[in-house]
C-alpha cells in the first residue's frame, strides 16, 4: 500500500517517469539470425558508464604534471587502496570500449541501420566513435612514460602535413612546439572536461533516437520470432550481456594489470618495438608502408588527406548509400565495408607482429 | 529558420534583427576563445654553441644525445676519431632516433623504422628528409656543439 502510495506521489510531482515507463514498454526489439548485434550498444554504453567511474576515482589522486604524473601513477598501484584494479580496469576498459564500439558501427553498418530516418543516428554515433578514440589518446599520455611520450609525440605530429590547418592543430593540441607541461595539462584536460561533456550530450542525443525512433530491421531478413518487449525482456539480455563482460573485463584486469612504465627522459631515444594501442594500428601501419613520395606528393600528406576524406565519406554514407533507403542492399557498400574491415584487421595483425 | 507571420510584419523584423545581433556578438567571443586556446610563443634567445660534452663521455663508435636549445642533439664519435652532430629528431614524425654503432654506423627511428647515414642522409623511409647536422669542434677536452650546419 505504501508502495502504491509512494508511486502516486512520485507520479503527481514527476510526471515523466510514468510516460518514459509506459513508453518503454511498448517498445519492441526485433528478432531475426543477426539480433545478437543489437547488444553491442548496450555494451558500449556500458563500459562508458565504467569509464567514467573509474576515470573519476583516478582523478582523486592523479596529478598533471611532468613532475608529478608518473609518480602520482606508482602511488595510485601502490598505496591507494584498490588502486592498482581502478586503474587497470580503466586501461583495460578503454579496450574493451573500443572494440565494443567498433563492433556496434560496424553491426550497424552491415545490417544498414543509417538508412532513413536514422541518418542523425549514424552521424552522431560516428561522432561519438571519434570522441571515444579521442578519450584514448589523450588519457594515453597521461602516465607520462616513455611509451605515452613517444605515441603522442607521433600522433600530434600526424597532422602537421595536413594543408593550412596542420601547423594551427598541433600547436592548439601540444600548446606549443614539443610535448611538455603544457601539452600534459591540455591532454588531461581534454580527457576530463571536454571529451565526456560532449560525449554526454551525443550519447544522450544517440540514445534518446535510438529509443524514439525504435531499432532498425536488416533490409530482407525475415523474423522468425515475434519481437521481444524492449522492457523488462530485453533490458534483461543486456543486463545478463555486461555482467560476462565485468567478470570478463576483472579477470583481465586482475590477471593482466597495466604495468607501470618509467618517467618520459624527454632526451632519450624511442625504445625498441614502440606501437600505439591495436586500435591505432592500421594508421600506424599505413604510415609504415607508404612511401615518401607517391605521385610527386609527400606520402604523410597523403595519408592524411586520405583519412580526412575517408572519415567524412564514412560520417555521409546514410546520404550517399540511396538504395538503402529504397530498402534495396547495395553490393557496392557492401564491398566497401568489408574491404574497410580487412584492411584494418591485417594490418592490426601485421602491425602487432612485424 | 523562417520566420511565422507576413514577411514584413513587426515581428519577422525583430527576429531577424536579434538574430543578427546574436550572431554578431558571439564572433568575437568565439574568436577571443580561440586566440586564448593559442598558446602565447614563447620566443627563447637561440644559443649559438655549448660545451656539450667532454671528450671521454662518449666512447669510440658511440654517442650521447645532449639538450641544445631545448631540442635533443646527438652527438657521435666515429671509430676514426671524428665527432658529428645532428638533430636527433626524426623528420618524419618526431621521434629520437637511436645511434647504432655496432651494426656498421647509422641512425634508427624506432618508432617507424627510418634510418639516416653517419652524414645524416635518410637512407630508408618513411623519412623523407635528412638530419639537420650541426657544427662540432674540439676545445680541450670539451667538444663544443654549434648552430645548424645543414
Amino acid at each position: 500500500m505504501e508502495k502504491l502510495q509512494l508511486k502516486i506521489w512520485l507520479s503527481e510531482r514527476l510526471p515523466f517517469i510514468s510516460q518514459i515507463d509506459s513508453f518503454l514498454r511498448q517498445k519492441t526489439v526485433p528478432r531475426h539470425k543477426y539480433s545478437i548485434f543489437y547488444l553491442f550498444g548496450g555494451l558500449s554504453l556500458f563500459l562508458f558508464g565504467i569509464q567514467l567511474v573509474t576515470g573519476i576515482l583516478l582523478a582523486l589522486y592523479y596529478e598533471p604534471t611532468p613532475e608529478n604524473a608518473n609518480e602520482s601513477i606508482k602511488r595510485i598501484i601502490t598505496e591507494v587502496s584498490f588502486g592498482w584494479l581502478v586503474r587497470s580496469i580503466h586501461a583495460w576498459g578503454a579496450d574493451f570500449m573500443v572494440a565494443a564500439v567498433l563492433m556496434h558501427m560496424f553491426s550497424t553498418y552491415f545490417m544498414k541501420a543509417y538508412r532513413k530516418p536514422r541518418e542523425f543516428m549514424w552521424l552522431s554515433g560516428s561522432i561519438i566513435l571519434f570522441l571515444i578514440l579521442g578519450f584514448a589518446f589523450t588519457g594515453y599520455l597521461l602516465p607520462w612514460d616513455t611509451t605515452a611520450y613517444f605515441a603522442t609525440q607521433i600522433g600530434t605530429e600526424i597532422p602537421k602535413s595536413i594543408p593550412l590547418v596542420g601547423e594551427l592543430v598541433v600547436t592548439l593540441l601540444r600548446g606549443g612546439g614539443e610535448i611538455g607541461s603544457e601539452a600534459l595539462r591540455r591532454m588531461y584536460m581534454i580527457h576530463v572536461t571536454i571529451l565526456p561533456i560532449v560525449s554526454l550530450v551525443l550519447i544522450l542525443f544517440h540514445v534518446t533516437l535510438q529509443q524514439v525512433l525504435g531499432t532498425s530491421k536488416p533490409i530482407g531478413i525475415p523474423e522468425k520470432y515475434p519481437a521481444i518487449p524492449f522492457l523488462p525482456n530485453y533490458i534483461y539480455r543486456d543486463i545478463i550481456v555486461w555482467t560476462y563482460i565485468l567478470i570478463l573485463l576483472l579477470g583481465v584486469a586482475m590477471i593482466r594489470p597495466v604495468a607501470y612504465g618509467d618517467k618520459v627522459d624527454e632526451y632519450a631515444s624511442a625504445p625498441v618495438g614502440i606501437k600505439p594501442e591495436w586500435y591505432f594500428l592500421p594508421l600506424y601501419q599505413t604510415l609504415r608502408v607508404v612511401p615518401t613520395t607517391v605521385f610527386s606528393l609527400n606520402g604523410e600528406m597523403l595519408v592524411n588527406i586520405c583519412l580526412v576524406i575517408g572519415s567524412v565519406v564514412w560520417v555521409a554514407i546514410p546520404f550517399l548509400d540511396r538504395r538503402a533507403n529504397r530498402e534495396e542492399n547495395n553490393v557496392v557498400f557492401q564491398l566497401l565495408g568489408i574491404i574497410l574491415v580487412l584492411y584494418c584487421a591485417i594490418s592490426v595483425v601485421v602491425g602487432k607482429f612485424t | 529558420m523562417q520566420p511565422k507571420g507576413p514577411i514584413n510584419s513587426r515581428r519577422n523584423f525583430l527576429t531577424r534583427i536579434l538574430s543578427a545581433w546574436a550572431g554578431f556578438t558571439a564572433v568575437p567571443f568565439i574568436l577571443g576563445i580561440v586566440r586564448f586556446i593559442y598558446p602565447p610563443l614563447r620566443t627563447d634567445k637561440l644559443i649559438e654553441s655549448i660545451a656539450a660534452a667532454k671528450v671521454d663521455d662518449i666512447p669510440a663508435n658511440g654517442a650521447k644525445i645532449i639538450k641544445f636549445n631545448k631540442r635533443p642533439v646527438i652527438i657521435v664519435r666515429t671509430l676514426d676519431e671524428q665527432y658529428k652532430a645532428f638533430s636527433a629528431v626524426c623528420t618524419h614524425l618526431g621521434c629520437i632516433v637511436e645511434y647504432k654503432g655496432e651494426q656498421g654506423g647509422y641512425f634508427q627511428c624506432n618508432c617507424h623504422g627510418s634510418m639516416f647515414d653517419m652524414n645524416g642522409r635518410n637512407i630508408r623511409g618513411p623519412a623523407a628528409v635528412p638530419l639537420p647536422q650541426l657544427r662540432v669542434s674540439l676545445k680541450d677536452t670539451d667538444i663544443i656543439v654549434s648552430v645548424v650546419v645543414s
